[in-house]
């Protein structure tokens, strides 16, 4: 379906990860990008992974929500940085510019115009499940907001209502771990 | 001509679409002015625990007012206290001369790795002071200024100063990797004190000072709440126990006083550590007694100054003094122990109204607290096990798979690395490291220490904990981890809320915790229960 993009895979996703990078400071992309320890660079290291497992279920296909679970990781760490919703979920969009960057010299060839509008076409889509994602992340943020302070407050609750009486637990307060 | 349609590159018009630029800004980190983001930063001290604690410039103010309401004689303020604490403190003034800037520490701080912000970086964050000190101390730098990084004191560089010293949890994992040995948490530390001299701080560290030196623990537990508090883990004890377990306050002549953070009192999973505590004393018949004027082992002295680290410490020794104990046993608290280990001695010490710390249940005396005269529960829970002065049942603890995080402190400033990990594997049958870089001495941070506990800086919280729960989830997903263990409430605290985000099922608990469960105690009933009153999961339960 995406020959011409398959051929040119390793460039394109290249691209996009330098892309990616450079919508951060200039060392701070040079760190992510340099240092391959999954636990001394998590950020540089999962951008890598799942930014290829993303463009790969694009292209070969995936097992349903393979895509998501990655995209999911990218942007759970994007959603508590500081940067706006917009470019939180805007890396997506980058593909797209990678893609067309790499393949400026195939363009006039209507085939290959056409590939890339399909393809870009997908990209949308995945940035439409990337807003979801972006969505319940920052949602899960004021959740744990709101469960900490429940966390701390619970056990009072619990002790006033056991105090007023409610020991049959019928009013007992709600439990913090409800909050999932 | 017929309009184009979606499948044809005619249809879109990219300049009529919102343009976002991706590009960070080019200019140098000097000229590039403080942004004041939230969730990055924390609420400002209330003028009244200003004025109960007699601390400089007790006002209502936001970091997001243009004007901060300084004293008007604010720059003079903050020489004067640089002078004052250069002379008096070597390590400052070595700390700001000796930095090669080699960048060896800059990809080691929790909250640069995660969020990226360069001035996150231990030798970016302490060149915000040092760029002040070189123009005002360094006479390069009276010379030709910005030539040698230095620059001019301003307003903005107090906001930017505010805004970045709480962003650093003194954690010290970038000294470890220091050449010169430059401790960044102390440069953090004077950066603090100097913006107290204005009335610059949070009041997350402020209010439970300020509660602390009125009731005697952070959360301002009167007497008689602490006794509520403790008799209400009583009764959950006996639920799961069948025994009833002592509850010593204040009792004069007691042989130890025990002295926990009393974030163990208010919320799990630190309550079950605290039951923990009680079910072993009692179980040890222990000769010791709670204090309810020394009812805090934190210390947030530290993240505020010397002065305050050296009178809430005080209060601890002044309450053994009057009690009239031998010794003093200090629960699981991770700053504390760097109070306790590096400060306390030229602060209050040396404690020789009390005596040399020795365990009553196995006589080992503790030479490492001659001068303190106080032990860590960990050191003295290992030695009681070691001596098989406990009997234990690790297939209770079955249903957990234990990793264990090196809490900052105990591990960086005390060298805690054996005696934790001993404990655990006696009382649990399954226990497995995280990866090398991120334990022991390299341990991360879990991003909330220092002072950064609170909720309004939740997303700084996240990204700075995202290392350690990387980690977390590594373990999780490769070896069944679902219980992460520490010895520091405010990680019981934070830890659980990064596990929560980054690794989903993965609970936290305090070490005593465990030992209590594992713990086959004289005259129990067949236990049942643990002590988050789930049913206890034993042997094959675990695949």
């Amino acid at each position: 379906m995406f020959e011409l993009i398959c051929q040119h895979r390793e460039r394109i996703l290249e691209t996009w990860l330098t892309k990616i990078l450079s919508s951060y400071p200039e060392q701070t992309a040079s760190f992510w990008s340099r240092n391959p320890n999954p636990f001394a660079n998590p950020v540089g290291t999962t951008f890598k992974s799942r930014a290829e497992r993303v463009f790969s279920a694009l292209l070969d296909g995936a097992e349903p929500g393979e895509l998501c679970l990655a995209l999911e990781d990218i942007l759970k760490i994007r959603a508590v940085q500081e940067l706006t919703a917009a470019e939180s979920v805007g890396f997506v969009f980058l593909l797209k510019d990678a893609a067309a960057e790499v393949l400026a010299e195939h363009l006039s060839d209507p085939g290959s115009l056409k590939q890339l509008i399909r393809f870009s076409r997908q990209v949308d889509l995945v940035a439409l499940e990337a807003f979801e994602i972006f969505a319940r992340s920052r949602e899960r943020v004021f959740e744990l907001r709101v469960k900490e302070l429940k966390r701390t407050g619970f056990l009072l609750l619990k002790r006033s209502s056991q105090i007023a009486g409610n020991s049959d637990g019928t009013h007992s307060p709600t439990d913090p771990g409800e909050v999932q | 001509m017929a309009e184009p349609r979606p499948d044809e590159m005619e249809f879109y018009k990219q300049e009529e679409l919102v343009q976002i630029d991706y590009t960070p800004p080019q200019t140098s980190w000097m000229r590039t002015p403080v942004d004041f983001r939230p969730g990055s930063w924390i609420y400002p001290a209330k003028a009244r625990h200003l004025e109960y604690l007699g601390l400089a410039n007790p006002r209502e103010w936001s970091p997001l007012d243009e004007d901060w309401k300084l004293p008007e004689d604010w720059k003079e303020i903050i020489f004067e206290g640089m002078r004052e604490r250069l002379n008096k403190y070597r390590s400052f003034k070595l700390f700001m001369d000796i930095c090669v800037r080699c960048g060896a520490c800059a990809d080691k701080c929790h909250f640069y790795i995660g969020g990226g912000d360069p001035k996150n970086m231990p030798v970016l964050r302490a060149e915000l002071l040092r760029s002040v000190y070189r123009r005002d101390f360094t006479l390069a730098g009276k010379l030709v200024g910005k030539w040698v990084g230095a620059r001019e004191l301003t307003p903005e560089v107090l906001k930017e100063w505010f805004y970045y010293f709480f962003q650093c949890t003194e954690c010290r994992r970038c000294s470890v990797f220091c050449p010169y040995g430059i401790d960044t948490a102390e440069i953090t530390i004077m950066g603090r004190e100097l913006l107290n001299l204005l009335g610059l701080n949070v009041n997350w560290v402020i209010e439970p000072v300020s509660n602390c030196f009125r009731t005697g623990n952070h959360l301002g537990i009167q007497p008689h709440g602490l006794k509520d508090t403790l008799e209400f883990f009583a009764e959950d004890i006996e639920e799961v126990t069948g025994i009833q377990v002592e509850i010593p306050i204040n009792r004069k002549g007691a042989e130890i006083l025990f002295v926990t953070p009393s974030g163990d009192f208010l919320a799990d999973p630190g309550t079950y550590t605290c039951m923990g505590y009680m079910m072993l004393f009692h179980e040890l018949g222990l000769d010791y007694t709670w204090s309810s004027y020394a009812s805090e082992g934190g210390n947030f002295g530290l993240f505020t100054s010397h002065e305050m680290i050296k009178r809430l410490n005080a209060k601890i020794y002044a309450e053994a003094r009057r009690l009239g104990v031998k010794w003093i046993l200090g629960g699981e608290c991770g700053h504390m122990w760097r109070v306790l280990h590096q400060y306390m001695d030229t602060m209050n010490g040396p404690a020789d109204f009390l005596e040399v710390p020795k365990s009553p249940v196995t006589g080992t005396v503790f030479e490492n607290a001659a001068s303190t005269r106080m032990v860590h529960i960990i050191e003295f829970v290992a030695d009681a096990i070691r001596n098989n002065k406990l009997r234990l049942d690790p297939s209770r603890n079955d249903g957990l798979r234990v990793t264990f995080h090196d809490s900052c402190n105990p591990a960086r400033s005390m060298g805690f690395f054996e005696e934790p990990r001993y404990v655990i594997k006696s009382v649990c049958n399954h226990f497995c490291e995280m990866p090398e870089n991120t334990i022991r001495e390299q341990t991360f941070c879990c991003g909330g220490g220092a002072g950064l506990g609170t909720d309004e800086n939740m997303e700084m919280r996240l990204r700075g904990g995202f290392p350690r729960g990387n980690a977390v989830r590594y373990v999780q997903e490769k070896h069944g981890v679902n219980r992460l263990a520490c010895i520091c409430a405010i990680d019981r605290a934070t830890l659980s809320t990064v596990c929560d985000y980054w690794a989903p099922g993965v609970e936290v608990t305090g070490i005593h915790e465990l030992v209590a469960n594992a713990m086959v105690m004289e005259g129990e009933k067949e236990r049942t229960l643990n002590l988050r009153l789930e049913p206890i999961e034993r042997g094959e339960g675990v695949s």
